[in-house]
């Protein structure tokens, strides 16, 4: 037979074994599920309520976190506009983020969107943002500084060369004028020296002969300065376009400072 | 910088509240008898739970380190909608704010403290305890003991950031 003990809580005889107190079934269980105060019921409940709010916008940080992440993956193996893209969908949930809007100017920037990068770049200004960032976007501005300026020499060298070759399409262009009218002359004297020959006159055919010489051979010469004009002017075209993009590309700078 | 733990507890005291209520919820789970709860005092301790001594050793380790899991899973749980607008894009409200203190405060007392690892020691060392369980607890209470030396150093609220902090974050990365 169990020997029975006294419930320290309630003095009744029990019999529930295992535990070194002596207490009842009734009495460990109501003494095990001690309430909790209704201050700290009170409290708990609050932050339920604020953290199933908190939970509702959620998605959101989610869905940036990750659009960030993958902006970050893309801009590591160089693909701006992608990355670009992905800061984009950030700034659109988080406007005012540094880290965000720093990271989508850095991205267009690279990716050779520069009037965007600089409008970008002009909601950064006065605002304290990471000291990694700012000499980030510091290195940027420098690397364009030094891009100018051998964007500079460049402009300046295809000027030089396309100054060379308006000289030498100039050159050209008079002596093909030149030639054209020496060939017309000649043209005209041969014809007379032809009509004279077809009325019966007496005519020197070795002055004929001499003169459709000089007449052929002049025309060869003249296709060969149409031909050398034709490339000159398409060398001429092109480096109009090199310089036309070259100057744009300043512009763009200039416009971003 | 040394802090005194009183007003460490009065700045994180929603963790104290946390850590003494998870005791109570396990001592409930175990049926163990609690005599006297205190959630939050400014002295030494800054909390307690009195309970009878558990019927079984197991029970007595999880009274012991229950706060250890509640504490964590609710800080967690708690940050984890303010962490990516706070920590990743500094675009918090105040909201944000609140809700990241409160689970960094939580978290940071997930450890159990020194007087929680000796009652878990003093139980695992009776003789009638199985082998196991004094090899899963005795170095337990030495991870506790290292934990309260190591909050001298900060360590529980590095604890604490590392829980709100981290885990959303890895979380975002694998999802991308």
């Amino acid at each position: 037979m169990e020997e029975m003990s006294l419930c320290k809580a309630c003095g009744q005889p029990f019999e529930e074994r295992g535990y070194q107190f002596p207490l009842c079934e009734k009495c460990r269980t109501i003494l095990a599920n001690r309430p909790l105060p209704k201050i700290v019921k009170a409290a708990f409940l609050c932050v339920l309520i604020i953290l199933i709010l908190s939970f509702t916008k959620f998605p959101d940080s989610l869905k940036a976190g990750i659009a960030f992440e993958k902006g970050r993956m893309a801009e590591d193996m160089g693909h701006f506009e992608i990355a670009a893209l992905q800061y984009k969908k950030v700034v659109e949930y988080f406007p005012n983020s540094d880290l965000a809007l720093a990271r989508l100017g850095i991205a267009q920037y690279k990716s050779g969107k520069f009037p965007e990068a600089t409008r970008i770049f002009s909601l950064l200004s006065g605002r304290s943002i990471s000291k990694e960032l700012t000499e980030e976007i510091n290195l940027l501005f420098k690397d364009q500084e030094k891009s100018m300026t051998e964007l500079n020499t460049k402009i300046l060298e295809s000027k030089i060369a396309l100054d060379s070759i308006e000289s030498q399409l100039e050159v050209l262009k008079t002596s093909i004028l030149q030639s054209e009218s020496e060939i017309k002359n000649l043209s005209l004297k041969i014809d007379k020296i032809e009509a004279d020959k077809n009325e019966g006159l007496e005519v020197d055919i070795s002055n004929y002969n001499q003169l459709i010489n000089r007449h052929n051979s002049l025309v060869e010469l003249h296709n060969k300065r149409l031909k050398y004009g034709d490339l000159l002017y398409g060398q001429y075209l092109e480096r109009v376009k090199e310089v036309d993009s070259l100057i744009g590309i300043y512009n763009s700078f200039i416009i971003e400072k | 910088m040394f802090i005194p733990g009183q007003i460490i507890a009065l700045l994180t005291f929603p963790g104290v509240i946390v850590h003494e209520s998870a005791h109570q919820l396990f001592c409930r789970f175990c049926r163990v008898a609690i005599f006297d709860v205190c959630y939050l005092r400014f002295e030494n301790p800054v909390g307690y739970v009195i309970h009878e001594p558990p019927s079984k050793p197991f029970h007595h380790l999880l009274i012991g380190i229950g706060p250890f899991f509640l504490n964590s899973v609710v800080g967690l749980l708690i940050a984890f909608p303010a962490v990516i607008p706070v920590l990743r894009f500094d675009s918090g409200n105040l909201l944000d704010y609140f809700l990241i203190w409160l689970g960094v405060s939580i978290s940071m007392h997930a450890f159990p403290s020194t007087g929680d690892a000796k009652s878990i020691l003093e139980a695992i060392q009776k003789k009638d305890v199985p082998f196991w369980l004094k090899l899963v607890g005795t170095p337990l209470v030495g991870f506790i003991y290292l934990g309260a030396i190591g909050s001298v150093m900060w360590l529980d609220l590095a604890y604490g950031i590392g829980i709100v902090g981290v885990l959303p974050n890895l979380l975002v990365k694998l999802l991308a």
